[in-house]
């Protein structure tokens, strides 16, 4: 089956960056990945590492100025969506494509309905009637397990509770039953007990709807579950790319060796000191022109401060940007 | 080797009335944010304070260095009961209690040094002599891995990570005995906040300081911490050294939390079992009769809608408050 299918979405060397008044930050520096129909894609990095600024610019969301998306193609089902006009996008948006914020609470309006936030998306891209919309949005609000949808439908957003906006932010993302749902950070503000619901969710729809996920987080144990593939970012670049088991089981990026070692875990049975990444991520606006990890990282070479390293596949589906694998460098080990 | 214990909190309960009007006058619902609970800390070790939002963990924490006026109950902090001290007698007191704050970027005054953030706190406690207290800030600097050149910038010039650990510093300046860390990593990224976790376990190491640590992150308190205090609506649920709580979680309640929090290992995630509860937290002004859980609790039998279980010591520094455990 892999590698026949024709995937949904394709990133090919995408590069986005913000003009400010001190300087070019290159957020994005020619990223590229493509997603399978029906697949979960997890985008794993910290704070600044292009996660968020990937996801904004396959919606096209990136705001001129300071943003621009200065290169790449973003193709969906083959159409660039970097080459289309605003209005074409628009059609787009939200009907094949569509995205779940981090923060509910500002990305709701808080003066319209609940029930008005959704129909202005069907409205928009459906040709129905106004009692079909409302059939059609009670329906979806009880598939995102919301109790007594109709009352739902003529709430104000700030009378919900922070799990329940989010729910209606996910079928408000899934109304028009898209092609792509890019999820930023879905369950960042909301407790672990909500998180757990919210993943439960987006499993669920994720069968029932056919749709991809493209799940972005900063926090590796909520990728584990929802996703087959895993993209670990790191200063705007892509340092590794595998399926779950690849990424977990067998990392090769020593920054993934490193954020898979820093976060305790509630199954841990002995108690053991974390491992840090030593330092800071580097400063996009003169990103080193080496690898850009290598002056974290407790493996660098002489030629990793020089050349970025080329992607090694290791495997099927397994690539990592990274000069220890290539065949003249010294072998380590990732001390477990 | 038994540990003395330093903090012990008896039936301490804070409730918010809530105000309204232009009069301002209470009315009549009164919010129970932390609901008669208590508990021990022994010197040196970390407790952890768990729960989700608005289960009273940042109240507690506040109403133990009496950032709020308790409403009722006691905190025996060595051997004096803190919660009926005047603010000029808790001056003294304040000293040894120092806090962490969750925010690392509203918790410093912006127009401050380094240097004057750091030397604030033994200037209002008089501590050290004036020339004195520069090489003091320095040192503390020092120990928590920032350059002693730090001391002449302002925080906007520092990373998340590095303004947690002048927060730190700005409590370390007084030896205190007692951290009450709220949060303190939460606004962190996963490879920073394993910095500041580590140093605050050399710091304990160093100067035997005793913590209450306050997350909603199981993971992380279950890793820093030696007991666990499981809190909902204001309650304690359960209390169990920190090894037992993912191996023999007893509560209901703790079992749902500890089934939540995902592990980053997709062979055992997409396979585990996995508790939901329903819904979300009720609201603490109309509380459940009975117990609290009853709503969201699979368990529940009649005796939960009509009796509040009280917290029972199952087994040696185990505790539930659950009438499934009841003899």
């Amino acid at each position: 089956m892999r590698g026949k299918m024709e995937p949904v979405l394709r990133v090919k060397d995408l590069k986005t960056e913000f003009f400010t008044y001190t300087g070019v930050v290159k957020a994005v520096r020619g990223i590229d990945f493509s997603v399978n129909p029906g697949e979960a894609v997890g985008i794993v990095g910290e704070s600044g590492c292009g996660k968020t600024v990937t996801g904004l610019s396959i919606m096209r969301l990136i705001t001129y100025p300071p943003g621009k998306i200065v290169s790449g193609e973003v193709s969906l089902d083959g159409t660039d969506l970097l080459k289309l006009s605003e209005s074409e996008m628009r059609k787009i948006r939200g009907a094949k494509i569509s995205m779940i914020f981090q923060d509910p609470m500002t990305s709701l309006n808080p003066a319209l309905t609940i029930g008005f936030q959704l129909s202005e998306m069907l409205i928009l891209h459906k040709n129905i009637t106004k009692e079909e919309t409302k059939k059609k949005i009670i329906e979806l609000l009880s598939m995102v397990r919301i109790k007594s949808p109709e009352n739902v439908f003529n709430q104000y957003p700030h009378q919900l509770s922070g799990g329940m906006r989010q729910r209606a932010m996910i079928a408000l993302a899934l109304s028009c039953e898209p092609k792509i749902v890019i999820a930023d950070e879905p369950t960042t503000s909301v407790d672990v007990t909500i998180q757990a619901q919210i993943l439960n969710l987006l499993q669920d729809l994720k069968s029932r709807v056919n749709s991809s996920i493209i799940l972005i987080t900063h926090n590796l144990a909520v990728v584990a579950g929802l996703c087959s593939r895993i993209i670990v970012m790191y200063a705007g670049l892509i340092v590794e790319e595998g399926n779950d088991r690849q990424v977990f089981d067998n990392p090769k990026h020593p920054y993934t060796w490193g954020l898979l070692r820093a976060v305790p875990r509630v199954d841990e049975q002995e108690k053991e000191r974390l491992s840090t990444i030593k330092g800071l991520p580097p400063d996009l606006m003169s990103p080193p022109k080496g690898c850009p990890f290598a002056m974290r990282c407790s493996y660098a070479m002489k030629i990793c401060f020089e050349e970025r390293p080329p992607y090694f596949n290791s495997e099927e589906g397994h690539r990592t940007m990274c000069w220890l694998l290539d065949k003249r460098a010294q072998k380590v080990k990732r001390d477990e | 080797m038994e540990n003395e214990i330093i903090l012990e909190v008896q039936s301490l309960k804070k409730y918010f009335s809530i105000k309204s009007g232009l009069f301002a006058s209470t009315v009549g619902d009164t919010v129970k944010a932390v609901d008669d609970i208590s508990f021990k800390v022994k010197k040196g070790e970390t407790v952890g304070l768990v729960g989700e939002t608005g289960s009273g963990k940042t109240t507690v924490g506040r109403t133990i260095i009496k950032l709020y006026e308790p409403t009722a109950g006691s905190i025996i902090f060595e051997g004096i009961d803190i919660a009926k001290l005047n603010e000029n007698e808790m001056k003294k007191v304040r000293r040894k209690l120092q806090m962490i704050f969750q925010d690392p970027y509203a918790s410093l005054d912006p127009r401050l040094t380094v240097e004057d953030i750091v030397k604030e706190p033994m200037e209002i406690h008089n501590l050290y002599k004036p020339n004195e207290r520069k090489e003091r800030a320095t040192y503390i600097l020092n120990l928590l891995g920032l350059d002693p050149e730090h001391l002449t910038r302002f925080p906007h010039e520092f990373s998340g990570g590095q303004r947690q650990r002048i927060g730190l510093a700005r409590a370390l300046a007084v030896e205190p005995e007692f951290i009450v860390a709220d949060e303190p990593v939460s606004a962190l990224d996963v490879s920073i906040q394993a910095q500041i976790i580590n140093t605050f376990e050399d710091l304990q190491e160093k100067f035997n300081l005793t913590y209450l640590f306050i997350s909603h992150d199981l993971a992380m308190v279950k890793h820093i911490s030696n007991s666990i205090i499981v809190m909902y609506l204001g309650r304690i649920m359960e209390i169990a050294p920190s090894g037992e709580i993912y191996k023999k979680p007893l509560h209901p309640y703790t079992q749902a939390l500890i089934s939540a929090v995902p592990i980053p290992d997709p062979k055992v995630e997409k396979s585990r079992e996995r508790i939901l509860l329903e819904g979300d937290i009720s609201s603490n002004i109309k509380l459940p009769k009975g117990c609290r859980f009853r709503p969201r609790c699979k368990y529940a039998m009649d005796i939960c809608k009509e009796v509040e279980p009280v917290l029972e010591e199952t087994e040696a520094g185990h505790s539930v408050a659950c009438h499934l455990y009841k003899k």
